[in-house]
């Protein structure tokens, strides 16, 4: 009796296991997603474009290589997001994957719409992984997921390597959607993302190309400021996810090219004497020197390195402090989490604030350093 | 510690101090199984019962054939959502149900020092599974994630506390498998739960570290952060620690069938037959098939008094009423008292 059960069992699990799901999609059935953009329509519905791996052409599958385009692109409307998404099998004919999307890109009209609910979607549906990346297009969402990138190149994937690659160089920021969507639902959240924008092309036919445009900073849902490409490695410092970062400045006398090898950013708060807040940021950067170039062929001595160590640090605080004072002071945006840290070490005074209908921190003051330590590797830096 | 207590009601700093609570709240109701231990240590919760009131181990036997089919249909309704909405949408999770269970029955039938023996490998698979996820993860925490303990006061951190806690069936099954044990049983039992909680500590440090209230709120939120998890050489930790979920519904459904079909062949008093075990794996199939057809049905049911109240009458309220009464004096054979 055992001996027989024992085989049922091992035959059943063995055999078996594919009649268990008599409604799956074979591979072929599905509509393998590599990213969705979502933009407003003008009379406040959703234009939803879907990029995926082109299964449904000829030359598709075995024969990709061959073809023209990897992928297809599908644009759908709906007065939310939702009802475009649920379209997308009637128009394609397959079963949405949403497990290999790589990219969630919001156009700026609907970045900048306050409404609820775009995120909705993306977060019920479980199939969407959390640590999908999330950017905003300067324009439209379905222009950058629409742009003609060249044969045989997945757009979306070559989005996606340029947020996470331009990270490690301090360039652009990859932001998760785990991350994006728990700032978004903070109170005092900042949620922030990468903007990209479709670059020129010099000649008629050229192959477009996608190049960062800084980075869009939101308030609560709200869309609120945009910080260049050049504030971007600043920002990326404040939160301490600076990778090998390169900066470049000019010292007196000198030009130098230095790469941060590593950024460490700590954040205090407090209270001054009338009870305000009081935050503290302290960033440090330890940097190599790529490129020296002196004006009239000096040697580069420790004098020198001092005097650029600190050059940089001046020039770091002052762009971080305009940073701030732009976003956190004018636009409310509270890019270093100043609030939620606030409520993390003084949660009875944060309470109290909104116990007594006080909804934001009371004016704050924040203090503001940068220290930069500089070396050369591999080369002693002579006395003076 | 897979599925969200109370739909993820929990702010991220009190679902840090949940594992706490839990640890708490079971040590406490381990209690009276523990004395009963230290009353029977050879013979356990059954036999306390025997010695304490013979007339009512027939019944007892039967209350605690019925709490292990309980417990084993609310472990596999609870894996049953995660299939049927996370792994295959668009199917139908009965058969795949049916194939674990029936994985379970055959499990069941090899014997409580087989599920043993695989319960170790399981340990040690979770153990390192912890570390890696933990390891991946670190770069990619933020304390300002965090929110204030017991900042919206103490109300949901209770409320998710006993809704975990009432999860616990291993700690009347650690009462009935003291006669199949060697060892010091009370401290295995206290051992086991300070590690889950140290486990859960840890991972539920890190989901509120990693995603803040997003992966808090999620209905599976360690999923959510085993899925953020990847390095360069495993980018998809999470098809391992699905793999592991499966394999330890699987051990724990194994278990609780074994018991319950103990505790049937006791109050027969007849020899365990293989087939019993199937049984009892279909009395399970059945009511889960047919009462949660739907995840929302599931959760309307769990987050209800019944899964509670059933727990609390199994491990901590019977105990402690054979506990009050005095153990009946035996008579052996020479006469004498034992």
């Amino acid at each position: 009796m055992k001996i027989i059960s024992v085989l049922f069992t091992v035959f059943i699990l063995l055999f078996a296991g594919g009649c268990a799901l008599p409604q799956t999609a074979e591979l072929n059935d599905r509509l393998i997603i590599e990213a969705v953009g979502i933009d407003r329509t003008p009379d406040g519905g959703a234009l939803v474009t879907v990029q995926a791996l082109d299964s449904i052409s000829p030359g598709s599958g075995e024969n990709a290589y061959n073809s023209e385009k990897l992928t297809q692109t599908f644009s759908l409307t709906g007065r939310t997001a939702a009802e475009a998404m649920e379209k997308l099998p009637s128009v394609t004919g397959l079963l949405p994957l949403y497990s290999q999307a790589r990219l969630l890109i919001f156009g700026r009209s609907a970045a900048e719409d306050p409404s609820d609910g775009l995120l909705d979607f993306f977060l019920r549906e479980y199939t969407v992984r959390p640590d999908v990346c999330v950017a905003a297009a300067e324009n439209t969402a379905e222009e950058l997921l629409r742009a003609d990138l060249g044969q045989n190149i997945i757009g979306a994937a070559e989005m996606e390597k340029i947020l996470v690659s331009g990270e490690n160089t301090g360039l652009t920021a990859a932001v998760p959607l785990y991350e994006f969507a728990a700032q978004t639902e903070n109170e005092n959240g900042c949620a922030y993302c990468q903007l990209l924008k479709l670059g020129n092309t010099s000649f008629p036919g050229e192959k477009q190309t996608v190049a960062p445009a800084g980075l869009l900073v939101f308030s609560g849902k709200e869309a609120r400021s945009v910080i260049s490409p050049e504030d971007t490695p600043v920002f990326l410092m404040l939160r301490g996810k600076a990778g090998k970062i390169s900066l470049s400045f000019r010292g007196d006398g000198y030009s130098m090219t230095v790469r941060a090898i590593k950024n460490r950013t700590r954040i205090k708060t407090g209270t001054d004497n009338k009870g305000a807040p009081l935050y503290s940021t302290d960033c440090s950067l330890v940097c190599d020197i790529t490129e020296y170039v002196p004006d009239d062929g000096r040697r580069l001595t420790e004098g020198t390195v001092r005097n650029a160590a600190q050059t940089l640090a001046e020039e770091l605080t002052a762009r971080a402090a305009k940073l701030l004072g732009d976003c956190y002071f004018g636009e409310g945006c509270d890019l270093c989490r100043y609030a939620d840290r606030f409520r993390l070490s003084r949660p009875a005074y944060y309470k109290s604030l909104f116990d007594s209908g006080i909804k934001k921190t009371p004016p704050a003051s924040a203090a503001l350093t940068f220290s930069v330590s500089i070396r050369r590797t591999g080369r002693e830096i002579p006395g003076e | 510690m897979f599925t969200s207590p109370l739909g993820g009601s929990l702010s991220p700093g009190d679902a840090v101090l949940l594992p706490v609570v839990f640890l708490i709240g079971t040590l406490l109701c381990s209690v009276p199984v523990m004395l009963l231990i230290r009353r029977s240590p050879k013979q356990g919760l059954t036999g306390a019962i025997q010695d304490t009131a013979p007339g009512a181990a027939v019944f007892a036997d039967l209350f605690y054939a019925l709490f292990f089919l309980f417990g084993a249909m609310l472990t596999t309704a609870r894996f049953s959502v995660f299939i049927g909405t996370v792994l295959f949408r668009d199917s139908p999770t009965a058969p795949l149900t049916a194939l674990l269970l029936l994985a379970a029955a055959l499990a069941a039938s090899e014997g409580t020092e087989a599920l043993g023996r695989t319960c170790g490998i399981l340990f040690a698979v979770t153990g390192v599974s912890v570390a890696v996820s933990a390891l991946t993860l670190t770069g990619k925490t933020d304390m300002a994630n965090l929110t204030p303990p017991l900042y919206n006061g103490v109300g949901p951190l209770l409320n998710a506390g006993l809704d975990s806690v009432s999860r616990t069936y291993e700690i009347a099954a650690a009462g009935l498998l003291v006669n199949v044990t060697n060892g010091k049983k009370k401290h295995v039992l206290i051992w086991a739960l300070t590690a889950f909680s140290a486990a859960a500590f840890l991972l539920f440090l890190l989901t509120a570290a990693v995603t803040g209230s997003f992966g808090i709120r999620q209905t599976f939120p360690l999923y959510t952060l085993i899925a953020c998890a990847g390095t360069d050489f495993s980018e998809r930790l999470d098809a391992a620690v699905t793999g592991l979920w499966v394999f330890s519904v699987f051990v724990k459904d194994a278990l609780f069938l074994r018991l319950a079909a103990d505790r049937i062949g006791n109050a027969v008093k007849k020899p365990l037959r293989p087939y019993a075990f199937y049984i009892a794996s279909a009395a399970v199939f059945l009511p889960t098939a047919l009462l949660f057809p739907t995840s929302d049905r599931f959760f309307a049911f769990a987050g209800s008094k019944i899964p509670t109240a059933v727990f609390l009458t199994g491990t901590v309220l019977l105990p402690l009423f054979i506990l009050l009464i005095p153990p009946k004096q035996r008579t052996g054979k020479n006469g004498g008292m034992t």
